[in-house]
């Protein structure tokens, strides 16, 4: 990849053209992401793209959010892979993906109710399929957006926090998985960002 | 369970801190993830100290994921990143392709950290 640059500089706004780009060519007819060229969508892949990719690829970004709120489990749950049968940490992910449109409420509570559900279970490495740390779990979810944060409130998930804290108007989601054999994995964890 | 579960230097990797009476070392892609995980907590010594690992670390991180977990990471603490995003796009730039679309939609966020809605940073 060759660029433009001045003197001494790097375009980075080039840079991130060329990479938005490259990322918009290489969504899949089903809507999703892949990791390296296959034709199997990646639920990390898909919500990391579409956030990415954010405002500038509109159309790109929609079809990435139907595919990710298509591929949600009926438990709220979503798989590691295109086919997989359960669950996995990439719930996290797609959640705070979603969550960061401000919209599909349904969608939102059906995964923190999953979420919630899993909190504590061993997994079971499901995700695993790449090359990066993923034997992650859930770990804790902290929502405390005044406003954006009544659906789960109400649905007595988390509690607001105190009056006195400065996090009143914000929320955050974190999620972490366990490994099998017991040993705790501090792997993929993620934040849920107002839109 | 993150605080549990820190390095004894700073820092957490993807399994225990501590086998065997060993202790083992961070790695930059989990402490870049466990950092903002934990930026509504109140600033321990264990956060102190993964974040003063990172912001060492950070500078001789080779591999584009982990240097954009990085930069993500470091500013949602308010950590300057300019020059980190500017590595960054350097190398992107100079090295082949990024092939796993993972890294390189994580490469954007992080290249267009400040200038978007940060994905792992809680507005207050």
């Amino acid at each position: 990849m060759k660029l433009n640059r001045g003197p001494n500089e790097l375009r980075m706004d080039i840079v991130g053209d060329i990479l938005a780009g490259i990322l918009s060519r290489r969504q899949l007819p089903s809507g999703g992401w892949s990791y390296l060229g296959c034709r199997q969508s990646s639920v990390e892949a898909t919500s990391l793209a579409v956030m990415a990719l954010g405002l500038d690829a509109e159309r790109a970004r929609r079809s990435g959010i139907a595919y990710l709120l298509a591929s949600q489990r009926p438990d709220g749950g979503w798989p590691a892979f295109d086919g997989d049968s359960e669950g996995s940490w990439t719930t996290a992910l797609a959640f705070c993906t979603i969550n960061a449109t401000g919209d599909f409420v349904g969608a939102r509570e059906r995964a923190l109710g999953w979420l919630v559900t899993e909190r504590g279970r061993e997994g079971t490495g499901s995700g695993d399929g790449n090359s990066r740390p993923s034997t992650a779990a859930f770990a804790s979810i902290q929502t405390n957006m005044a406003g954006r944060g009544r659906m789960e409130r109400q649905a007595g998930l988390f509690p607001r926090r105190s009056a006195s804290s400065p996090l009143n108007n914000s929320r955050s989601a974190t999620g972490l998985k366990h490994r099998r054999n017991g040993s705790a994995s501090v792997s993929k964890c993620f934040w849920i960002v107002p839109a | 369970m993150l605080l549990d579960r820190a390095c004894v230097d700073g820092g957490w990797n993807s399994g225990n801190s501590v086998v065997d009476g060993v202790p083992l070392r961070p790695h930059v892609e989990t402490t870049a993830i466990a950092l903002p995980a934990l930026q509504d907590e109140e600033r321990s010594p264990v956060i102190g100290a993964g974040l003063d690992w990172l912001r060492a670390a950070a500078a001789r991180i080779e591999w584009a994921d982990s240097l954009a977990w990085g930069i993500l990471s470091l500013f949602v603490y308010q950590e300057p990143v300019a020059q980190l995003k500017k590595v960054l796009a350097m190398r992107v730039s100079e090295g082949a392709g990024i092939q796993n679309t993972a890294t390189l939609a994580t490469t954007l966020l992080a290249l267009k950290c400040g200038e978007m809605i940060h994905p792992f940073e809680v507005l207050r």
